[in-house]
């Protein structure tokens, strides 16, 4: 039975979790969408931006866009954060269940400007896009 | 041998490569605005609907709507207009109507309609159904919405045999549509989703109005283009549609530009293609004829194009998008 993107999804989480560094700088954990208020920072959030199929003979191709964030009460532990979950997927090839994990390679950078809470805590959003190719046999 | 004048060629195929750039604007232009999130004001007790499901085509409702004509829905139903597509179209009703009981209340009574009087509750039902020229309209069918994008019902103030539109509406679809509620424990008139298109006005639908196109601009060999968005709410320039791009800390995305762009890249790359060919040909033949087309319009690949998708301040993260898709950046 072919998968979807979700799988993908489980797959990043599965590998932020996996790089020790990383996961241990994201004191709030990760999130999909955004995070509940009150989240301690830094925290990861992710979002699936698109993810069309290319499908062949006997196989199907996803290319999913990812946007990564990082959520940080100051821009330097934002930033250097950003750069662990960079060092983590681009160019890394993470399992994905019931596909094969081609390539995922950081396309953009997101900068995002600072921003205040619903706690009146500035707060800086800074994050990347992501293309990751999979391919799976049907 | 002829001659040939490689500026005026050059030119030419700017022009062309110009048109395929617009047509892929109104292309990524069109896809984002099917994307782009919309507010939901309205009740529906059975279930929320889905945004893209109930942007599918709907042959019954088309044609209904094909009745209308020019004319536009009956003058009964036109005190206040409500975008029902950007709105994902269901606004099945949260009080309870059947056929012959009251819909709209005058003076805190109940009153029954007639058989002739235009709005009925669909029998043991708690939706409420529109009537129009060509027929009775309920929720169900505004589900799967396809036609035109406007459909005009409610008449806010009581009267037998319309709907008050604030019925229809949820809280927070109140807040939207009538402001804050004042000191006198009424709300202000019109809210921040109340937005006046073409001489009409409408609630809803600010985000995808502010979904345009820019260009197709020149510099130097290249064509460039923009697909832009940038609403805000009255009296702040806090730019929602970033928020609903990227998303923010109180607000997860629903990213609707670069799935536009991404979702039209294969007819973009088609509509490219005849230019690329017409500027190889062409090219060809004035080199045949002894012309000297300048460097720099004249290229293996092609005329380079720029396509960017951008909201307001974010042009360089677009950009990288377009590199992705082989359309230059």
């Amino acid at each position: 039975m072919a998968s979807t993107s979700a799988a993908i999804k489980r797959g990043i989480v599965r590998h932020a979790r996996s790089v020790v560094p990383l996961k241990a700088a994201l004191v709030g954990g990760i999130h999909e969408g955004f995070a509940p208020a009150k989240t301690r920072y830094p925290f990861m959030a992710y979002n699936i931006v698109a993810a069309p199929y290319g499908s062949l003979w006997g196989s199907r191709v996803i290319v999913a866009l990812v946007d990564i964030w990082v959520y940080a009460g100051n821009g330097v532990d934002a930033n250097n954060v950003d750069q662990l979950i960079s060092d983590a997927f681009d160019g890394s090839q993470f399992s994905v269940d019931g596909q094969t994990t081609l390539i995922c390679r950081r396309v953009a950078d997101l900068p995002g400007g600072p921003d205040v809470d619903s706690e009146g805590k500035k707060i800086y959003q800074i994050g990347g896009s992501y293309e990751v190719w999979t391919d799976q046999s049907l | 041998m002829g001659v040939i004048d490689a500026r005026y060629l050059a030119d030419a195929l700017l022009q062309s490569v110009e048109e395929g750039v617009r047509l892929s604007l109104d292309e990524v232009q069109n896809r984002a605005r099917k994307h782009a999130p919309v507010r939901d004001i309205f009740r529906h007790p059975r279930g929320k609907s889905n945004n893209t499901a109930d942007r599918s085509r709907s042959a019954m409702i088309e044609s209904m709507v094909a009745k209308w004509g020019d004319k536009g829905p009956p003058s009964t139903l036109s005190a206040r207009s409500v975008n029902l597509r950007n709105f994902g179209l269901n606004f099945g009703g949260g009080f309870n109507t059947r056929q012959g009981k009251l819909v709209a209340s005058t003076g805190g009574g109940t009153r029954y309609v007639s058989q002739t009087e235009k709005i009925r509750g669909r029998y043991n039902s708690n939706s409420p159904v529109i009537s129009s020229p060509a027929g009775l309209i309920g929720a169900e069918e505004f589900r799967n919405w396809g036609g035109a994008n406007r459909l005009d019902v409610g008449d806010i103030h009581s009267r037998v045999g319309t709907f008050k539109l604030s019925d229809l509406l949820s809280s927070a679809g109140r807040y939207e549509a009538f402001g804050k509620v004042g000191l006198n424990g009424k709300r202000a008139g019109k809210g921040r989703a109340v937005i006046t298109v073409a001489g009409q006005e409408r609630i809803g639908g600010r985000l995808l109005e502010s979904i345009v196109t820019e260009g197709p601009f020149r510099r130097g060999n290249e064509v460039y283009g923009f697909v832009r968005a940038a609403a805000a709410d009255p009296g702040e320039t806090h730019n929602y549609a970033k928020d609903q791009e990227f998303g923010s800390r109180h607000t997860r995305p629903h990213p609707f530009l670069r799935p536009g762009l991404r979702e039209s890249k294969e007819r973009i790359i088609k509509m490219m293609d005849p230019a690329k060919g017409a500027q190889r040909g062409i090219m060809q033949r004035a080199l045949q004829m002894g012309g000297r087309p300048s460097t720099s319009a004249n290229s293996d690949v092609g005329v380079p194009v720029r396509l960017k998708v951008t909201t307001q301040g974010w042009e360089n993260l677009a950009s990288s998008f377009l590199r992705d898709l082989g359309l230059g950046g």
